[in-house]
């Protein structure tokens, strides 16, 4: 699992982007296809994401950005939909990870997470920040206290791609019934004992739905630990 | 060294989604930042949460949505930023976790502590948060805390030293959960101050006459 962690975007650390396949002007002439930013339909790749990013984060290459934009804008905003906001306040909240996204382009470290696993977790603390007006404390995997990790491997590195697929195919595989907890959690924003009360579940039932799925998704994506 | 006792994962699952409150979030980071299994399930639950959204239908942006932000971005303290660099705190005390920090005004030594009965010492943080209290606690070497049970949920962090209860053995980086259906009556370990974060949903009940009677003093 370790070519996938570590999302959190103020705290990574190391070097830039190890991987290269098709440069930025190729990625941009794959996408003289999508003219339009902004309605969603430019479906990319995390690699082409990913390079996307690193071009932003490299060159403050603006063509990159919107292009970024418009692959994830409208996800983003149908994420925040979902969330129950407001077309309206969804647009606002769009807007302001997305500049957090220019501004903190340089965080993102390809290799040690997927751009799309980045991206959650800035449009998350986005709504605690902007919506539930809280903090949002997070670990630093710097921490003196904290075992020293191995660097990536290269084979760690490749390898993301794959688990990203492994999970997309865990995710889809899940029984309904832990399906729809999961999706409740990230999608609904409620904690597990709210969940309960909503399903009119035993909070006990819920526990255990959630321990299966998550070792599920473990299992799906080949847990090393 | 690994802790042995972790957060529970619906716990992760609420701290990785963020519906988790702000008191009990802290001390899931902190744990988290002492414990490198739980620190990467949450990057799992992280990932699993992008592929989440991956999935979802694009709903069209308002118009001129990007026109807007290509207008902002590069100026008025929007440029790229450089990589952030670690920030030097006024205070450093190394048993006290990253996220914990900015939580705590000065080192450990140096807190505000209260005493609530002999041997036992709090501080509290987070004062304003709601429905939530967020603690720290320092216990003597060998104090007894007396027996007592829980209206809501508690979650408790060891930070320097050790405790047991009936459960377990806790030291540094361990989590400790009770909730009302658990009557313990902890012992803090011998040698250094066990110094813990403990968060509480409801207060702490001390059940039976006994319990009653010295409530006043031991209320925690």
């Amino acid at each position: 699992m370790r070519g996938l962690v570590t999302a959190n975007p103020t705290l990574r650390r190391g070097a830039g982007a190890p991987l290269v396949m098709r440069t930025t002007a190729e990625v941009h002439k794959a996408m003289v296809r999508t003219a339009t930013a902004g309605d969603g339909n430019e479906a990319l790749e995390q690699d082409d994401l990913s390079r996307l990013l690193i071009s932003v984060a490299e060159n403050e290459d603006r063509t990159a950005f919107a292009q970024f934009f418009g692959h994830y804008a409208p996800r983003l905003k149908a994420f925040f939909l979902r969330q129950g906001a407001s077309a309206a306040v969804s647009d606002d909240l769009v807007q302001e990870v997305m500049l957090t996204v220019w501004r903190r382009a340089k965080t993102f470290q390809p290799g040690r997470s997927t751009v799309s696993a980045w991206i959650f977790t800035i449009a998350r603390n986005k709504r605690i920040d902007l919506i539930r007006r809280e903090r949002r404390p997070d670990p630093d995997p710097n921490d003196p206290s904290m075992a020293q990790e191995q660097p990536e491997s290269p084979e760690a590195l490749v390898s993301t791609g794959r688990e990203q697929k492994r999970l997309s195919d865990a995710i889809g595989a899940l029984p309904d019934e832990q399906a729809e907890i999961v999706r409740l959690a990230y999608f609904e924003d409620l904690s597990h004992s709210t969940i309960a009360e909503r399903l009119g579940l035993p909070l006990g039932t819920v526990k255990s739905r959630i321990r299966l799925a998550l070792s599920r998704l473990r299992a799906g994506l080949g847990d090393k630990i | 060294m690994t802790p042995v006792h972790h957060v529970a994962p619906e716990m992760l699952l609420d701290y990785a989604s963020g519906s988790m409150p702000e008191p009990m979030a802290l001390l899931v980071a902190s744990h988290a930042s002492l414990c490198s299994r739980c620190a990467e399930q949450i990057c799992e639950l992280e990932a699993v949460g992008g592929e989440l959204i991956d999935s979802l239908k694009p709903e069209a942006m308002a118009e001129g949505a990007l026109n807007g932000l290509l207008a902002r971005i590069g100026k008025d303290g929007y440029e790229v930023e450089p990589f952030p660099e670690q920030v030097s705190p006024v205070w450093v005390d190394p048993r006290v976790p990253s996220p914990l920090h900015s939580y705590i005004p000065k080192s450990l030594d140096n807190l505000d502590w209260v005493r609530r009965a002999e041997g036992i010492e709090q501080a509290r943080l987070l004062n304003d948060f709601a429905g939530f209290d967020t603690r720290l606690f320092r216990l003597a070497p060998d104090v007894t805390v007396p027996r007592h049970t829980h209206e809501g949920e508690e979650a408790t962090l060891v930070l320097t030293g050790g405790f047991s209860d009936a459960d377990g053995h806790y030291v540094r980086g361990d989590v400790a959960m009770a909730d009302p259906s658990v009557t313990h009556r902890p012992i803090a370990d011998p040698g250094e101050p066990c110094i813990n974060l403990a968060v509480t949903t409801g207060s702490l009940r001390l059940p039976g006459l006994v319990g009653q009677l010295i409530k006043p003093f031991v209320k925690l």
